[in-house]
């Protein structure tokens, strides 16, 4: 509906108003004679003003529009035929009592969800089948077919697969953009039913979160705090790495934060920049080198354990943290922990590592920690890894000084003196981001974070925390998807050996049968042939690689994992993956390195139900709108796919989607979980119980040894002997023949009960180790790969930016245009029909509308760079266009650019600017997770 | 003066910059992308880093007690309402003189462009005549919040009677870092028509 028929809408006059003044100006207007309303009538002669538009006469809908940003927040719907007018948010009332029980805010939506209606309507919408007819990666090649066509060839092409390599070749790749989970849940019971798949663990965005919570506090995800409204109990908050504000960390996380801001609550924000929620909800910020938190961690711990040691409350800490002291004779709350199994040798705690050579009262001995580190890779081969022999220094015998952590990280002594006193002296509550796990040592600051909280006491009790609060506290209805993956049981024998565990009777063991997310790439590119390109123990005792992928509703393949170019070029190779199928709504990268691109359902095209992080609420997600072109729900092709192998009765089972939500909803019902049926609650939109204020930890604060966490030692972890055992398990020979501990020190593990003096490339405690593409402030980075000889002078740190979620909503106009700028430094966004320059190749970004990259003014001064500028970013795994913004929002030396934007290479050059055509594909070191934020050296000139 | 004068309300510390109330004005008001937004969102930092202050701004029409706009335009194709003090641009009679966007300190007089506005109306006499925001007169009429108002997930906004605005927030000042002079047309010369007097309180950034 255009302004003009709303503002005219003359079969809907409501109210008339007359001009009472500003009439000056009516002799002037006669002399313009053709000027007036409808038929050249000039107010003169009549009433000019004009009438109250009544609102169109549309259906409402109550639901949401998911991403996967964390909100998952409400949407209203102005629907008329199918189609969508308007989008507001949450109406309903406003109930803000933060802290207690009564508190029920609006859901409010950010600009993604308003942004919706231009992604849904956009022309470039992908409407048909599409096959590819020549080389992966040509876009001229695809070809429409039907769904017939698309059905049978995949179908008989998958049944092939099967044949010749097993159901273990097939792999459905992390795929997080259809936030009501049908997508997985379709590809997933379509590989079930067929035999399994290859599966995965962890996700993307966290994984050392995930791995280092499970084994060193014993959570199912993540470390885990008290509830959000909890924090107006805090006397102090930190927020580390956490621009939850702009990613939308949990539906009204920004406001709950404003609202204990706002009652004197004061806030230190811990960033390598001024992020928006640094810049709107911090008192303080305190900058740091990114990548190097460990260090800055260590620092404050070492002024605990000296300056601040007489206030330690050491019986409560041995109490509830295992191995913060050394602790020979250490004994588990769990009786079936065999004494003497699980212990911590002298110079082997943490507390023993910070303070270095030198001796501390509570210990045994000083560090027996070596001063470097090594780097666990290919040493021989066509995959020898660059970092074959390089070491990393750890400084296993330097006191970890608040000068020391200085140095590396740019924070003031006195500053981190003063957070370490802030911890130790007041209830604080630590809200963590996760850029700070982004890089290739992921694991430490996760770690040292939960051992500082432990060591302060802010867990367990009101106003203390570290973590996220408790993930699912309700859940959505059952979609009775679910087949269990028969693949998953025969590779545990294959992909872990457990005789090098003490135990593994704490958690429900992911790792033993899955490969890290991470690695999908080395598992196509080397599985199979004994060898991985990470020296991965697993990708290497796969028997067969990756050969067929389902990439539905996801942009992992080619855009949103490390090096895009490498991925590129593995997935172009035909004799590694024999089939790739991406379900998708544009045309992305990972979607162009396809042989089949399917048109899939967006959000409300299909019905389904959501719930966001922090869960706090069930979102109705309903199927109201008209599904355009030939589009399918990803149920719906499964089922075709099903159908050509013989199974489609099966897959179905005869049930509609509704009617699995609805089932899934009534069996809610029936046990109790929800108290409305199903179609009230798709009338309302939204399900919304009460929740409780939860302290999380309470209980074992109070009562450890009758309350014990799920860890061998019943304590959190700051010496987690499993978790290194756990990754000799994987099949990784940890022992690092370099040379052996300091001070005749040992480490013990299930195989060495005695203890061995070797070196190893994971250690039972959390360090500082330098990231591989790292920087430290004072310049002393050992920059093993001689990044800065070869000219990689800057770092390159992305960040979940406002206008998409992931790659999601990347070409949407609405975002885009306030975020970008054309060469006349204009708002401005790409047109949805690109047109050809000059008959040649599609040139999408010819008007010179780029990703921002953000640069210090001191930089931009050096490099003669202005706001506008378009830059060529580059290092030896790719190149992109940006467009220059200077800001004093960041730090010298490091360029910040929102990671997501769409790969799209013309000739050498991603014009798309997309962060993963320069970033790394090397996972972590312990948990082989993404590495993607911030570990990435880069060079930028004027281009 | 109206008999009751509308106004916003805006909380500097409160607002991110993060445009939901920009595109929630958009979607409602079918304001295609393009260079017309009728709500706009600019920012100011001050100091060095990491020692800087992010002053956001974001502002629409300020629905003048003395609106320049209406008095500059020289066809009469701006007006103020009697009864709520918002004024309205008939597009009918608007003739693309733009006398208005230079007279208005705020840059609130928006112009479409052709592929934003493709279709020329009947009853416009010009391609792209004026548009602005109408305090969502639509939504008011049925008892909701202006759209960006209802937007904010920082409840950074706010909206009522001059008179209720002031009394719900009796600190609130007249100006913001980021906020033009009053007095100033776009040019920065003092307006003939004297100070402007926009409907709009605020909250300072401390």
């Amino acid at each position: 509906m255009s302004i003009k028929e709303k503002l005219l809408d003359k079969a809907n006059v409501t109210r008339r108003t007359f001009l009472k003044g500003a009439s000056v100006a009516g002799a002037t207007a006669a002399l313009y004679g053709c000027g007036g309303g409808g038929g050249g009538k000039t107010y003169m002669e009549e009433d000019e003003t004009v009438e109250v538009p009544k609102i169109i006469d549309a259906t409402i809908i109550n639901g949401s529009t998911p991403h996967n940003c964390g909100g998952r927040c409400a949407s209203k719907y102005y629907v008329k035929d199918g189609v969508v007018k308007r989008i507001v948010t949450d109406e309903g009332t406003d109930k803000n009592a933060l802290g207690t029980t009564a508190n029920d805010p609006q859901r409010r939506s950010c600009v993604r969800c308003r942004s919706r209606k231009q992604w849904f309507y956009r022309n470039d919408r992908l409407l048909y089948p599409l096959k590819q007819t020549g080389n992966r990666g040509d876009v001229n090649g695809f070809v429409r077919i039907s769904w017939e066509q698309a059905f049978n060839e995949i179908g008989t092409k998958l049944k092939s697969v099967i044949d010749t390599y097993g159901a273990r070749s097939l792999h459905c790749i992390y795929a997080s953009a259809d936030s009501t989970g049908w997508s997985g849940a379709a590809v997933n019971r379509l590989f079930n039913m067929l035999g399994g798949s290859l599966p995965y663990r962890d996700d993307y965005s966290w994984p050392a979160l995930d791995h280092v919570a499970t084994f060193t506090e014993g959570a199912g995800y993540i470390p885990e705090g008290n509830s959000r409204g909890d924090v107006v109990n805090a006397e102090h908050v930190f927020l580390w790495s956490y621009n939850g504000l702009e990613a939308i960390w949990g539906t009204q996380s920004g406001w709950y934060l404003t609202q204990a801001r706002e009652k004197g609550i004061p806030m230190t924000a811990i960033d390598t920049r001024v992020s928006k929620t640094a810049a709107t909800i911090a008192d303080e910020l305190v900058t740091i080198a990114p990548t190097t938190d460990a260090a800055l961690i260590l620092g404050m711990l070492h002024h605990l354990l000296t300056t601040r040691m007489a206030n330690l409350d050491v019986s409560f800490i041995k109490a509830h943290l295992h191995g913060f002291f050394d602790d020979p004779a250490a004994t588990s709350y769990h009786s079936s922990v065999a004494a003497g199994t699980y212990v911590v040798p002298n110079g082997a705690s943490l507390s023993a590592f910070v303070m270095g050579n030198v001796a501390h009262a509570e210990n045994g001995a000083a560090s027996i920690y070596p001063d470097t580190i090594g780097y666990n890779v290919n040493t021989s081969g066509t995959l020898t890894d660059p970092l074959a022999g390089k070491r990393a220094p750890i400084d296993g015998q330097t006191p970890k000084t608040p000068e020391w952590a200085s140095a590396i990280t740019g924070v003031p002594a006195a500053k981190i003196r003063e957070m370490a006193n802030t911890l130790l002296d007041k209830n604080c509550s630590i809200w963590n981001g996760s850029g700070f796990q982004r890089h290739s040592e992921s694991e430490q600051a996760v770690w040292l974070l939960r051992v500082l909280s432990v060591v302060t006491k802010n867990f367990g009790a009101a106003g203390c925390s570290y973590g996220m609060q408790p993930w699912s506290w309700v859940s959505g209805p059952a979609n009775g998807m679910g087949v269990s993956n028969p693949v998953s049981s025969t590779l545990t024998s294959i992909l872990y050996d457990a005789t090098e565990m003490t135990t593994t009777a704490f958690y429900a063991n992911d790792t033993k049968n899955t490969i890290p997310v991470f690695t999908w790439l080395d598992a196509l590119e080397n599985g199979g042939t004994g060898q991985s390109r990470w020296n991965d123990g697993q990708i290497k005792a796969l028997p067969v690689g990756i050969k067929c992928i389902f990439n539905f509703a996801g942009n992992v393949l080619a855009n949103q994992s490390g090096d895009v170019n490498l991925s590129k070029s593995v997935l172009a190779d035909r004799t590694k993956a024999e089939l790739l199928v991406t379900c998708e709504h544009f045309m992305t990268a990972s979607a162009m390195m396809c042989d089949y691109v399917l048109p899939g359902t967006m959000q409300m095209e299909k019905p389904g139900a959501s719930t966001g992080w922090f869960s706090e609420e069930v979102l109705s997600v309903p199927g109201v709108l008209e599904i355009p072109g030939e589009v399918k729900s990803e149920y719906d092709i499964c089922a075709g796919i099903a159908s050509v192998l013989g199974i489609g009765a099966q897959y179905t089972d005869g049930k509609t989607m509704e009617d699995r939500l609805a089932a899934g909803w009534a069996a809610g019902v029936t046990a109790g979980t929800y108290d409305i049926s199903y179609e009230e609650f798709k009338k309302n939109g939204i399900w919304k119980p009460t929740l409780p204020i939860t302290i999380k930890y309470k209980a074992f604060r109070e009562d450890p040894a009758n309350n014990p966490l799920n860890t061998p030692s019943g304590k959190f972890e700051a010496y987690a002997q499993w978790m290194m055992e756990d990754y000799q398990a994987r099949h990784y020979n940890n022992l690092d023949s370099y040379g052996t501990l300091e001070n005749t020190g040992v480490i013990m593990d299930a195989k060495r009960p005695a203890g061995s003096t070797s070196m190893r490339f994971v250690y039972p405690i959390p360090m500082y180790i330098p990231a591989v593409e790292g920087r430290h402030a004072d310049g002393s980075h050992p920059d093993l790969l001689g990044r800065e000889t070869a000219g990689y002078k800057y770092t390159l740190h992305t960040w979940h930016m406002m206008y998409r979620s992931h790659s999601t909503l990347n070409s949407v106009a609405y975002l885009n245009e306030n975020y970008k700028k054309d060469v006349n430094g204009n708002p401005a966004f790409l047109p949805e029909t690109r047109k050809p320059a000059n008959g040649k190749a599609v040139k999408t970004w010819e008007d010179g509308v780029y990703e921002p990259v953000w640069v210090s003014p001191v930089d931009a001064a050096k490099l003669g760079l202005s706001s506008g500028d378009r830059v060529l970013i580059e290092n030896d795994r790719g190149k992109i266009y940006a467009s220059v913004v200077v800001t004093q929002r960041v730090p010298e030396k490091v360029l910040y650019i929102g990671q997501g934007s769409w790969h799209s290479k013309e000739g050498s050059i991603d014009v798309g600017g997309c962060a993963n055509s320069l970033t790394h594909a090397r996972p972590s070191r312990i948990c082989q997770g993404m590495t993607l934020a911030n570990d990435c050296r880069v060079k930028i000139t004027k281009a | 003066m109206s008999a009751k004068q509308m106004a916003f309300y805006f909380d500097q510390n409160r607002c991110m910059g993060c445009h939901a109330c920009v595109v929630a004005c958009k979607d409602w008001n079918d304001v295609k992308p393009g260079q017309a937004r009728w709500r706009r969102l600019s920012d100011e930092e001050v100091g060095t880093f990491p020692d800087v202050k992010v002053f956001n701004l974001v502002m629409s029409c300020n629905h003048c007690a003395n609106p320049a706009c209406t008095a500059a335009c020289p066809v009469g194709a701006i007006y103020k309402r009697e009864e709520d003090g918002i004024v309205i641009v008939n597009r009918d009679l608007c003739q693309d003189i733009r006398a208005c966007l230079v007279a208005c300190p705020y840059g609130a007089p928006q112009f479409g462009d052709d592929t934003s506005e493709p279709v020329k109306q009947a009853s416009w006499a010009v391609k792209h005549p004026m548009q602005k925001c109408t305090m969502c007169w639509d939504r008011l009429a049925e008892g909701l919040l202006p759209s960006c108002v209802a937007s904010c997930p920082q409840r950074a906004l706010d909206f009522g009677t001059a008179e209720a605005i002031a009394a719900k927030y009796p600190t609130a000042v007249r100006t913001v870092v980021g906020f033009p002079d009053t007095d100033k047309d776009a040019n920065g010369n003092t307006l003939k028509s004297g100070d402007t007097v926009p409907s709009i309180f605020f909250k300072p950034k401390a």
